[in-house]
């Protein structure tokens, strides 16, 4: 009878301790999946403010209005015109 | 005594075992509710995800309209202990970058520049009194303002995140785009052309979830969490950017060259209706639109109906041709003079008259009388019904804002028959005009012109293009084929011959219209000078029409309207790549 007894109470405590790591393991695992989720939101959302941010200096930097002003900025009239023929004096390819 | 105790003991069991079961239905029943509340009270959140409006692009890819991240600036004023004038004046030094009003001003103009800093310095001064203790100091930042400020380390500033309309092309296609303004309830919405016009396609969705988190913010496992993209569709437009980009500084140049007060000028795919190009002026500035009056925010192409004036003469022609009662060598019996319709006495432009023209030297004349001859042969309803099948008073059914149908006259007598046949007493708009002739470069089948050219929907990855809108024939091809030669004689021998280009054909007509006086009558030193027509006449790749309002270098549009077309024109023919024909 009372090794019976100790058989019962045994499997039961060997069922309540697999219960309780089981619970543990399966708590652990949703944090982990909660965080993860919340990880992978924060990261989406971060890729798309910056794929945003970045569109949007590639816009400016090839706006139309903008090359445009680069395009007049940066022309120097030629003031002195030179011109080179085969018999000028110094004209490196003679 | 044994039984007696075993029973007393169970009694007690019993008894304690119901005062569990009490508590439990206490508990469990009675206050669930309550637990429950207190429960989901510290976990449930609410996050709330907010999409972008839709971005608007050029048919060659380049962004017209997308979003910018900008920033409210808040100061938690319970827990702030610093100098409060100091604070403010350093964001003032900051946030005028930002301002507009700056941005445009004089950079050597120091004293509006203090100005302006000290009124941004006494707003902020004001918004540290207001009530609650979070007031939002600033609004708008850019990220260059928001990096400044964070140098200034004050851990009693915060930051929200927003979202504004950008313009990379600066104001181009404004009239086009349309701006985003706010509703009675400050909530934004679009405002005009395709902002307006698309607004439930653009516009962003948000949505709401109610999700268990634990203490750290981290969602809880076993809910169903999907996060959507809930941007707006993205509008590719029909424009092409470089020739929007050259119509539009070809128009300016055009104003103040020809001192209009107004114009416009719109490039249609002859082929498709695809509307390649438009542009109006005055123009404005999208981002500060509360800056403008009103009329200036409509597209004119729209809204700003006129007498088309001598343009319209090609309508009449085409529908003399297309019935039989005319042709191109028709000789006109009633052209000696001034006609006398119901007491009037109608004239030609310059008052001189040609007896027996030819209905194709009468056209490149632009002679009214010869018009008056066309629609005496038609009749009115004749008349009427072809200018009902060129869409004349038709809406024009393009995605744009104030898109509406045009008055046609009620009631034509043989008086409004006369003047009709010449573009008098009758009204449409840029749009309608442009419709119709191209009609005729299209051999004779009609096309409404189209301004989306597809349409992206991020929720599903769907693209959705615009189809061709072609209508019935409103014409014969053979008439049209007439009329195209009758327009080419027009551009070669009409007014605007001198101007006439020997690279490549055109077929187009000048039209000087009048402009109707409230009073009465005409306006006496005002015109309205067009030139619409298409190119290359033998095979057109584009229809284009060019409007100046009231210029004062010359009232004539073959002297106003006309080289400014060609001058677009001729840029026009590298940039479709367009063969020379001639």
């Amino acid at each position: 009878m009372k090794k019976n007894l100790s058989i019962y109470y045994g499997l039961l405590s060997l069922t309540v301790l697999v219960q309780v790591v089981l619970t543990v393991f399966t708590l652990s695992q949703n944090i982990g999946y909660g965080q993860k989720i919340s990880y992978l939101e924060n990261k989406r959302e971060n890729i798309a403010v910056e794929k945003n941010q970045i569109s949007q200096e590639l816009a400016q930097i090839i706006a139309i209005k903008k090359l445009e002003q680069t395009e007049n900025d940066g022309f120097i009239p030629i003031s002195d015109v030179i011109s080179v023929n085969r018999d000028s004096s110094n004209l490196a390819l003679k | 005594m044994n039984q007696s105790r075993k029973n007393i003991f169970f009694l007690v069991f019993y008894l304690f075992l119901l005062l569990i079961v009490v508590r439990l239905f206490y508990w469990q029943i009675y206050k669930s509710q309550e637990l429950r509340e207190a429960s989901e009270s510290q976990t449930l959140r609410q996050l709330k995800n907010q999409g972008l409006r839709g971005q608007i692009f050029t048919s060659d890819g380049y962004l017209l309209v997308g979003n910018k991240r900008v920033y409210d600036l808040k100061l938690d004023k319970k827990n702030f202990q610093g100098d409060q004038g100091y604070l403010a004046y350093k964001l003032s030094e900051i946030a005028l970058q930002d301002n507009w009003q700056y941005q445009e001003a004089d950079p050597f103009d120091n004293k509006l520049k203090e100005e302006l800093r000290k009124n941004i310095e006494q707003e902020i001064i004001t918004k540290f009194s207001s009530k609650g203790n979070w007031p939002k100091l600033l609004d708008n930042l850019s990220e260059n303002s928001k990096k400044k400020v964070e140098a200034l380390n004050d851990k009693y500033l915060f930051f929200d995140e927003n979202y504004e309309r950008f313009y990379p092309e600066a104001s181009m296609a404004a009239h086009l785009t349309g701006f985003v303004g706010r509703d009675e309830n400050a909530n934004e919405i679009g405002r005009y052309g395709i902002e307006g016009a698309l607004e439930d396609e653009l516009k962003a969705r948000s949505e709401n979830h109610l999700l268990k988190m634990d203490a750290l913010g981290f969602i809880l496992a076993g809910q169903k969490y999907e996060s959507k993209n809930l941007n707006g569709r993205d509008i590719t437009l029909t424009i092409r950017r470089d020739i929007q980009n050259l119509i539009e500084k070809k128009l300016e140049q055009g104003i103040e060259k020809y001192q209009a007060d107004r114009g416009e000028i719109i490039v249609m795919d002859s082929k498709t209706g695809k509307i390649l190009a438009l542009a109006a002026w005055p123009s404005y500035k999208q981002w500060q639109y509360f800056k403008y009056d009103g009329e200036v925010l409509k597209n004119p192409s729209l809204t700003r109906l006129y007498e088309p004036g001598s343009t319209f003469k090609t309508l009449t022609i085409a529908a003399g041709i297309d019935t039989g009662v005319i042709n191109k060598e028709t000789v006109c019996t009633k052209c000696s003079g001034p006609r006398q319709i119901a007491g009037y006495s109608i004239k030609t432009w310059n008052d001189q008259y040609n007896p027996n023209i030819s209905m194709i030297a009468g056209y490149a004349k632009s002679d009214n009388t010869a018009m008056m001859f066309i629609s005496d042969l038609l009749g009115t309803d004749r008349l009427v019904s072809y200018l009902k099948k060129f869409e004349i008073g038709n809406r024009i059914n393009i995605d744009l804002q104030d898109d509406t149908r045009t008055p046609f006259p009620e009631k034509i007598g043989p008086v409004e028959t006369a003047t009709i046949s010449f573009g008098q007493g009758i009204s449409t708009n840029s749009l309608e005009l442009v419709r119709a002739i191209n009609t005729i470069a299209n051999r004779g089948k009609i096309l409404e012109p189209i301004i989306v050219d597809k349409v992206f929907d991020q929720q599903k990855q769907e693209e959705i293009t615009t189809q061709i809108k072609e209508g019935p024939q409103v014409i014969s091809e053979e008439t049209a084929k007439t009329v195209t030669e009758m327009m080419i004689e027009a551009a070669l021998h009409g007014e605007a011959q001198w101007i006439a280009s020997d690279k490549y054909t055109v077929a187009a007509k000048t039209g000087t219209s009048q402009i109707p006086d409230p009073n009465g009558g005409y306006k006496e030193n005002e015109t309205i000078a067009s030139f619409v027509g298409f190119a290359p006449a033998s095979n057109p790749t584009f229809t284009m029409l060019v409007k100046l309002e009231n210029p004062k270098s010359s009232p004539w549009a073959a002297e106003t309207a006309a080289p400014l077309w060609y001058s677009v024109a001729d840029k026009l023919m590298i940039l479709l790549n367009i063969n020379p024909d001639k």
